[in-house]
């Protein structure tokens, strides 16, 4: 067995709201493996971002407890990059300054800054648009910018909650392939929240069907090959099987068919 | 309709008023009344002449500028100071409503009494009312900063100081920026009421001191200096407008504090 980098141990998490209690998730545990691109599945409102957002460190479990790299979480790390479903670009700084932001909180010099901003740039296909604000731009190059501002910090582990679900299909396909083509050798994991089955199968390398509360009803591994292409693979017949069985996990969704993981 | 239609469009309407406004100034009586606009015109010139134009504006433009830097620091300052205290602000908060809730021009008395006639009181009455739009639109940027660009900065490992100078800063001075721009009119407003009150100069002063003589041609001579002035100003506000258009944030006209 490989590493495990992420160890989620029986975790709640309740929040109150207005003097009532809603449980978020119950009973989650998941081990998530180093290098590895987990996708979580699960349909809205069952817990997905909440878990990410534990993992992040941004909000603490009311039970049980997680693991990173052998460590208790107990806050945001500099070793984690989170993209979250909403732009979070500064309005106020341009495309290039956004990206640097994260170097500049580490104190690195203007001239390295910028350097490293200006790769990252080139490599999500931003060349042109350096001293755009963000609401001068499209939600592609929003979105590529926000990809660029978490690599730039160079994360190990990258959290994605449903990263491109605003885009329309096509500028979808072509993001999922350039954030493929973009971890293909880096040894990051990914972790990568999404409620669309068919992303979830032609990126992971796993995929975890999450029912209510967070609890893991179905676990497989994917084994299509590597480095794949978004749109191809969605014509190989395993994909078709792989999606049948993920539809029906999804739509059980109840813990009586709980899968262990 | 292209742009240059509507420029020709509204030359022929103002040819159109000032040649009925002309005719309806024949009648001496109507005369009094509406002055007409050879009247004015040539007072106009008077007043460019003896240089009586240049004094009384710079007079106004002077307190208009005063009263707008001091209201908007005063503003701004409060609007950081009370911003980030919720118990303080909520302490406050009748207190800061009921002196908003007065109208500025009922104040202007009270200024005489305290300040004098001069320009002191002209520039306290610009800054009262300029303070208020400053402080509500800063209150509201310190408050209303995103919770999401907050957790951005925390996960990229900033700590409060960070959040506070490069998020809640940031954010807070385009919202006061929004207040002051709005704010530049209704300094010129504070001003000449303050000169109509009580002054012997100032644009507010010529209005009012040709308006007791029954001296309308100087009465609306003036209000066309005053017109000038303030188009200047609106378009002041325009081009910051342009520069801080590409990332600003939603001017806040709801003025409220909590």
């Amino acid at each position: 067995m490989t590493d495990v980098l992420v160890r989620v141990e029986n975790v709640a998490k309740t929040f109150v709201r207005r003097g009532i209690e809603h449980v978020a998730l119950d009973g989650v545990s998941l081990d998530v493996e180093k290098g590895s691109f987990v996708c979580l599945v699960g349909r809205s409102g069952c817990g997905k971002s909440t878990l990410l957002n534990l993992v992040a460190g941004l909000i603490a479990p009311t039970r049980g407890r997680i693991i990173e790299s052998g460590r208790v979480v107990d806050g945001p790390r500099l070793n984690v990059g989170y993209l979250t479903q909403k732009d979070t670009l500064l309005p106020w700084r341009d495309v290039l300054r956004n990206i640097e932001m994260p170097l500049e909180i580490r104190k690195l010099e203007r001239a390295e800054r910028e350097r490293k901003a200006v790769a990252l740039i080139e490599r999500v296909g931003l060349q042109g648009r350096e001293r755009a604000y963000p609401r001068e731009l499209s939600g592609g190059m929003a979105r590529r910018a926000s990809l660029a501002r978490m690599l730039i910090a160079q994360p190990e582990l990258l959290l994605l909650d449903e990263p491109f679900s605003a885009l329309d299909a096509q500028l979808r396909q072509e993001m999922q392939n350039e954030l493929l083509r973009l971890w293909a050798g880096s040894g990051n994991t990914v972790i990568f929240v999404t409620h669309d089955i068919e992303e979830a199968i032609a990126m992971g390398d796993r995929v975890v069907v999450l029912g209510q509360r967070g609890r893991v009803v179905h676990d497989e591994g994917i084994a299509l090959p590597r480095p794949r292409d978004v749109i191809a693979v969605r014509r190989r017949p395993e994909f078709h099987v792989v999606e049948e069985r993920l539809w029906e996990a999804l739509s059980a969704g109840s813990p009586a068919t709980e899968v262990a993981s | 309709m292209k742009p240059g239609y509507v420029v020709v469009w509204r030359l022929v309407l103002l040819a159109a008023i000032l040649a009925a406004w002309q005719s309806v100034s024949s009648s001496k009586t109507l005369a009094f009344y509406v002055s007409s606009p050879s009247a004015i015109w040539n007072r106009e010139l008077q007043w460019i002449a003896d240089g009586t134009i240049w004094f009384h504006t710079f007079i106004t433009v002077e307190e208009t500028v005063a009263g707008f830097a001091c209201g908007a620091i005063a503003g701004i300052a409060a609007g950081f100071i009370l911003g980030p205290n919720r118990t303080l602000g909520a302490v406050l908060d009748p207190f800061i409503i009921s002196v908003y809730s007065i109208p500025k021009v009922a104040l202007a008395p009270l200024f005489i009494v305290w300040f004098g006639v001069g320009l002191t009181m002209k520039v306290v009455l610009a800054t009262v009312t300029v303070f208020f739009i400053v402080f509500f639109n800063t209150l509201a940027g310190v408050r209303n900063v995103d919770p999401d660009l907050v957790n951005a900065v925390w996960l990229m490992g900033g700590d409060s100081r960070t959040i506070l100078l490069k998020v809640i800063v940031p954010h807070a001075m385009s919202s006061a920026l929004t207040g002051a721009r709005i704010a530049i009119p209704y300094a010129l407003i504070g001003a000449v009421v303050g000169e109509l009150i009580a002054s012997n100069r100032g644009i507010g002063y010529l209005i009012e001191s040709a308006a007791s003589q029954f001296d309308t041609a100087g009465v609306f001579a003036a209000l066309i200096v005053l017109t000038i002035l303030a188009t200047i100003l609106n378009a002041l506000v325009d081009a910051i407008d342009r520069y801080t258009s590409r990332w600003k944030v939603e001017a806040n006209l709801s003025l409220r504090m909590n």
